[in-house]
């Protein structure tokens, strides 16, 4: 097997977070060899799908504690408020700095960058580009790294194992879809940005490539994962394909309205009302079509989201891709109809725990992006914090991995008998699955598991639903040690590639079910009918999940508290 | 109702063997091409391979040839085409299996348009935005809706027959960053895209704006940049010859 | 293992409608050419030799030849007229190149109609 060597940063995935930090490690050295190993091509990536915008305090009304306190209040109190502090401060230089290298961000007449509502923010902060603001994010990013002669690229290749040796992460195994090829990566640092695990739920926004690849390889390799029981749920996705509808479309003055034609969430969130944080409003319409209140639709129930007050000119300026997806998805013009809308999973607020810098329990594995827990977001994410969070934090774990490696003293190479090992078990565990033999396919036992995610780790849970949850993913996991792969052949072994991604959302499920388990109280985006209440004094607290010799084990961890002493969250 | 028939043709690198397949789809109004692939996958064990992610047409990972013509699989529904459907990999590129071909030359394209604002590599933490009107950022909205889909690459005749040929994405990239105002590096650009394997080879055969599926229009880019080349060259020949000191008679 | 190389092959011309208008728009551009150059020798063999009395150079093969061109040149100007709109540095939407193509073939009508009925009106040599 072939050894690759002389990086000294290897980034796991070339999304937002993954391409700002091999830029901001580039720049911090020019002699540092970066590569950027992903599955697909990096402007695949999901961030491509992001709309709605980037928070940050840009304006003279605004300032980083005004910005820190929405999102701490967004994340129920559970965020470690010196992270959200350090995020606000930092997030307009990342906006600006994009800017300069061409991203075209939506302006003012006077030539300013523009600002728009978004949930759960009390003032206009969000910077946002058209309604395709993650799309030309990340070209931006993309097109400005082809500047690097120190940025390689390692294009489809998948990562299936992370090595260790003494306790620190040097490396990884990885198959080149290309051609079938495996190799051995060694480097001095690892940045881990592969995402969320959106596709463990039937109805999601996400797309097909998130899978939780890279929580899993960081759990499987020590590093810790936090707070995995909290997935958000975005309240507006098109009703029947789950494609999203960006918040925007409620920042610019639409309405939520339910069978009767009213705008329901006066009941709800009398204040805000369609500007909200996410998990109040995904709640909202829940009860909504519970109470019957919904419209029923030939695949699902649903409520609608209507534009038309808005004006086909202002559609057209500031929400062309949502006119767009909606006319061609789903048969419907904003401008002369409410589109048909249901809350779906969104977005994963768990991931490898960090700190600031972006390190994590792990020394020399970094992450950064959704698939990092820093945590900014808590129990619940604000709109557009996530793509300020992959540039923040991108660029702070590129420029920290940069200087972990200018400066570390000794960083200690494997011996070659360990990387024989590593090599043998890899090449082992591949052979295995592809020699498998058992009945089991691969879309079934996911079509299960999704649906079980859906329906006891949703938007309402309670004890029950999770244990029968739990069970169900325990039986799947055993299922799926009996999937035969037709294909022997590693050149674009989609069944094999599946089976991988399919075990990491199953360890993935495991891991949020037994976090939400233990979490006995609703905080945020985890809402439990048994405990509705939130409970400070017992659970103001991380939950952290590390696999140790016993298995999955769960621990704790506390919320960093500078300034803002958790209150009722009210809105 | 009636069923979809669908062909696809099938390739295995490690057999060399091509063949078609047939399949049946059953029948929903707003069916997507990806859609009745991703059943298909699922009903024959899972071993057609094809690239997809967002299924919102905005990765453009899913592009093919859907009867004869390239376009993305899941933004094309299965009602509006003809019976039966027959998919094929993207033309002008080698298949690597089944509907998955290699666009890595085609993607290295994008370097030759020098797509960025400039060569300084460390940013210097500016601590406010360059100013620019709704109306400056207006002119570069078409050719930056570009989403690198290689659809235009399957489309240009020219690209098929000679592959160092720039194409029709980089040409459209390299207008987007001239059309900028905030660009400082168009000149050093216009002498890359205007080099030997550059725009010049475009004749205007019109296929790449036909296939996009985001009308960026690569087409009237490229033509744009074969007149604005011409005045960049005849401008640098122009002070060149001025500067050169006049030889004593 | 081998990839499977896919080149588009010597006809592929033939692939579509748009593909044909622009094959026959450079074959006129040729055939302009061709008609060009032996127009060049034409004149150039005029200043030594009498034009009428080589077989060539009369009817009906100059006739036919005159009129391909012609038809070539109708051709090409059409097809180039579209092309132009392409190339101003303006933001022009897709009905906004339809519209100027129009404009210029207007224009580009005009001036033929012009010149040939100029050369068709009959003049008295008396």
């Amino acid at each position: 097997m072939e050894i690759i060597t002389g990086y000294d940063i290897l980034i796991i995935g070339g999304g937002a977070a993954g391409l700002r930090a091999a830029i901001a490690a580039a720049e911090t050295d020019p002699r540092l060899k970066i590569g950027i190993i992903s599955k697909v091509y990096p402007t695949r990536s999901h961030t491509v799908s992001a709309e709605g915008g980037v928070a940050a305090a840009m304006r003279e009304y605004d300032s980083p504690a005004n910005h820190a306190y929405d999102t701490i209040k967004g994340s129920d109190f559970l965020a470690d408020q010196d992270a959200v502090e350090y995020f606000t401060e930092n997030a307009k230089k990342q906006i600006i700095t994009l800017e300069h290298w061409g991203c075209p961000w939506s302006r003012q007449k006077d030539g300013q960058v523009a600002v728009r509502a978004f949930g759960g923010m009390n003032v206009k902060r969000t910077v946002y580009a058209a309604d395709k603001t993650g799309f030309y994010i990340l070209h931006s990013l993309f097109e400005r790294s082809l500047l690097y002669e120190n940025i390689s690229r390692f294009d489809e290749w998948y990562v299936t194992d992370l090595f260790t040796d003494n306790e620190r992460a040097t490396g990884f195994h990885a198959i080149h879809q290309k051609n079938g090829q495996q190799a051995i990566f060694l480097t001095k640092t690892i940045i881990m940005a592969t995402g969320g695990a959106g596709r463990a739920y039937k109805f999601t926004t996400n797309s097909a490539l998130n899978t939780g690849d890279g929580l899993i390889l960081a759990y499987e390799a020590g590093a810790a994962l936090k707070d995995m029981e909290f997935v958000q749920f975005h309240p507006t996705a098109l009703a029947k394909t789950g494609i999203l509808i960006t918040e925007a479309a409620r920042g610019e003055g639409g309405h939520l309205l339910n069978k009767k034609g009213e705008r329901f969430l006066k009941n709800y969130l009398p204040e805000k009302m369609e500007l909200g944080p996410r998990d109040i409003i995904s709640r909202a319409i829940i009860q909504e079509i519970i109470s019957g209140n919904g419209f029923e639709g030939p695949n699902c129930a649903y409520v609608h989201l209507d534009l038309r007050h808005l004006g086909k000119k202002t559609i057209n300026e500031k929400l062309p891709l949502i006119r767009e997806i909606s006319i061609h998805f789903a048969a419907t013009d904003p401008v002369l109809e409410p589109i048909a809308v249901r809350p779906a999973q969104h977005y994963t607020m768990g991931g490898i725990s960090t700190g600031s810098d972006g390190a994590s329990t792990l020394p020399g594995l970094f992450a950064a992006g959704e698939a990092a827990c820093v945590s900014i977001h808590g129990a619940n994410r604000l709109g557009s914090n996530s793509l300020a969070e992959c540039l923040v934090f991108g660029a702070s774990a590129g420029k920290n991995a940069a200087n972990y490696c200018l400066s570390a003293k000794k960083i200690t190479i494997p011996s070659n008998k360990q990387i024989n090992l590593f090599s043998k078990s890899c090449n082992n565990k591949i052979k295995l699955l592809l020699s498998n033999d058992g009945h089991e396919s691969i879309a079934s036992i996911r079509s299960a598991m999704q649906e079980n995610m859906d329906q006891y780790a949703g938007i309402i849970r309670d004890r029950e639903g999770l244990k029968k949850g739990l069970h169900a993913i325990k039986d799947l996991q055993e299922r799926s040690k009996r999937v035969t792969i037709k294909d022997k052949s590693l050149i674009f072994n989609t069944g094999l590639i599946e089976l991988l991604e399919l075990k990491a959302m199953l360890k993935t499920c495991e891991i949020i079910l037994k976090c939400a388990l233990l979490r006995e109280e609703s905080r945020g985006a985890h809402y439990r009918t048994d405990f509705p209440n939130r409970n400070d004094q017992k659970f103001l607290k991380h939950h952290l999940a590390h696999k140790t010799s016993a298995g999955l084990t769960i621990t704790s961890q506390k919320v960093n508290i500078t300034k803002w002493s958790p209150e009722a969250r009210t809105y | 109702m009636r069923n979809f028939i669908i062909k696809i043709q099938r390739y295995n690198p490690e057999t060399e063997k091509i063949y078609f397949e047939e399949h049946t789809v059953p029948y929903t109004k707003d069916l997507t091409v990806l859609d009745a692939l991703n059943f298909i996958k699922e009903k024959t064990g899972g071993e057609i391979a094809y690239r997809w992610a967002c299924r919102m047409g905005i990765c453009g990972s899913c592009g093919a040839i859907i009867n004869g013509k390239p376009a993305l699989m899941c933004s094309t529904f299965c009602v509006q085409l003809k019976q039966p459907i027959t998919l094929q990999p993207l033309a002008n590129f080698k298949v690597i299996k089944d509907l998955i071909v290699d666009t890595d030359d085609a993607m290295n394209k994008f370097r030759a348009a020098m797509p960025y604002t400039e060569f300084q590599k460390k940013h210097l933490e500016p601590q406010h935005e360059t100013l620019q009107t709704p109306a400056q950022l207006n002119r570069l909205k078409q050719t930056s809706q570009c989403i690198k889909c290689m659809l235009c690459y399957a489309a240009c005749p020219v690209y098929g027959l000679k592959q160092e040929f720039i194409g029709p994405a980089a040409g459209a990239l390299a207008q987007r960053y001239n059309l900028d105002t905030r660009d400082n590096i168009k000149n050093q650009r216009m002498d890359s895209i205007t080099a030997e394997n550059g725009i010049y080879n475009c004749s205007f055969i019109g296929e790449c704006s036909r296939v996009c599926p985001k009308n960026v229009d690569p087409a009237a880019a490229l033509q744009k940049l074969k007149v604005a080349g011409i005045i960049h060259t005849a401008k640098k020949t122009a002070k060149s010859i001025l500067k050169t000191p006049k030889k004593s008679s | 293992m081998k990839y499977l190389e896919q080149k588009p092959g010597a006809f592929w011309w033939t692939r579509n409608l748009n593909c044909l208008i622009y094959f026959t728009r450079e074959i006129a551009g040729i055939m302009l050419g061709a008609w060009a150059f032996i127009i060049v020798l034409a004149i150039n063999a005029n200043f030594m030799l009498n034009m009428s009395d080589h077989g060539i150079f009369t009817w009906p093969t100059a006739t036919l030849f005159q009129y391909i061109a012609l038809i070539a040149s109708i051709i090409h100007s059409i097809t180039w007229l579209h092309a132009i709109p392409k190339t101003i540095p303006l933001n022009i939407s897709k009905k906004g190149h339809i519209i100027a193509y129009l404009i210029l073939l207007a224009i580009w009508i005009s001036i033929f109609w012009l010149t040939t009925s100029a050369f068709l009106s009959p003049k008295s040599y008396d």
